[in-house]
């Protein structure tokens, strides 16, 4: 085994350090970036504890939602005695357990245009969620309108998705998805796994960023097919005519909405 | 009566889970990224709304590689005997 394997100190986190892509100064970023999760449910549950057990120095979690039984089958953070509890809260509980050196702020409010510069300026990285179409194009417009960059997963069935944004430089959440139905109101019929796929992989998309490592999923999607094995990087260059980030939207120059920069 | 065309398309995301198989072939009159969507949508209710929008033609939020590229336009005609693949949009998370 070579010396420096050796003399390696034991500590939390250097298993990572070795790793020749990130070591140590790829830690000291870590260590010094702030992340935002919008939501705490089967995707992001994964995707908080990579990011939590990795040192990330500052995490906030935004959620209204309360833990309910039919969470339990994804949402990983969580067990029965967590029922009823705010779930930004049940999160942070947890998770600080996991990891005490990481500052975690749990915000219960739900994510309105009024509020959403307030939650998520002074972050690195968002990472998107929301409980409707509108709230994830509002987040989209509003990490647009910061510069801020995005990292959107998701998953349902048992098959998902991740993709990052860098404003301006890259296809947005729009330009990838410019007419989405709504959601259908009802449940969503998910296979654990796969929201545990989509959290890590999009936990990976938040490490890249901030440690400034490797290839980010942009201008397109990772996506995969549970029952089929399969990955596949779906191309989705970003639009001219995109409503968001186009040459004629609100976004397409310079940081100017809901007041960010 | 117009000849029809016959290809195989491969299915990820919603539409191999509401088709329950992961490929299906559609015959359709213009082999184009449109009509090949619209055959396929018409093949299930819910995956319909997911990927024909309230005019009739296709959203966009669906992705459709051709050869593993995405098509430059929903109506370009699609060399014969192409590697097709779809997967629909997806409007939330579990």
């Amino acid at each position: 085994m070579a010396k420096d394997f050796l003399d390696f100190e034991d500590t939390r986190y250097n298993r990572q350090e070795l790793v020749p892509q990130l070591g140590p100064e790829g830690q000291r970023l870590l260590g010094k970036a702030r992340v935002v999760v919008i939501g705490a449910g089967g995707v992001k549950s994964p995707l908080l504890y990579y990011l939590v057990a990795s040192g990330v120095g500052c995490i906030r979690i935004i959620d209204f939602d309360s833990v309910e039984l039919s969470n339990l089958n994804r949402q990983i953070l969580f067990t029965e005695r967590s029922i009823g509890q705010n779930k930004a809260e049940a999160a942070r509980d947890r998770l600080q357990e996991l990891n005490g050196e990481v500052e975690i702020e749990a915000a219960t409010a739900r994510l309105t245009e009024s509020n959403v510069h307030d939650l998520l300026s002074g972050f690195d990285v968002v990472v998107e969620g929301g409980d409707s179409l509108a709230t994830r194009l509002l987040v989209n417009a509003w990490c647009l309108s910061s510069g801020t960059p995005m990292v959107h997963a998701s998953a349902q069935y048992n098959y998902g998705y991740v993709l990052t944004v860098l404003p301006h430089s890259s296809a947005c959440f729009e330009c990838v998805f410019p007419d989405l139905p709504e959601g259908h109101g009802g449940s969503v019929p998910v296979f654990g796994v796969s929201t545990g796929l989509a959290g890590v992989l999009g936990a990976s998309e938040v490490i890249k960023l901030v440690t400034k490592r490797g290839r980010l999923m942009v201008d397109g999607m990772l996506t995969f097919s549970g029952f089929l094995s399969d990955f596949l990087f779906v191309p989705s260059p970003k639009r001219a005519d995109c409503g968001a980030c186009g040459v004629r939207s609100n976004n397409a120059l310079q940081p100017t909405a809901f007041g960010g920069g | 009566m117009a000849k029809k065309t016959t290809v195989t398309v491969q299915l990820r995301g919603a539409a191999e889970a509401l088709l329950l198989t992961e490929a299906v072939e559609v015959s359709v009159t213009k082999l184009t990224p449109k009509e090949i969507l619209k055959a396929v949508a018409a093949q299930n209710p819910l995956l319909e709304r997911q990927i024909i929008r309230g005019d009739g033609s296709p959203r966009l939020s669906t992705k459709i590689l051709v050869n593993g590229q995405p098509p430059r336009s929903l109506d370009e005609e699609i060399p014969a005997g192409p590697s097709i693949i779809m997967s629909p949009s997806m409007p939330c998370d579990g």
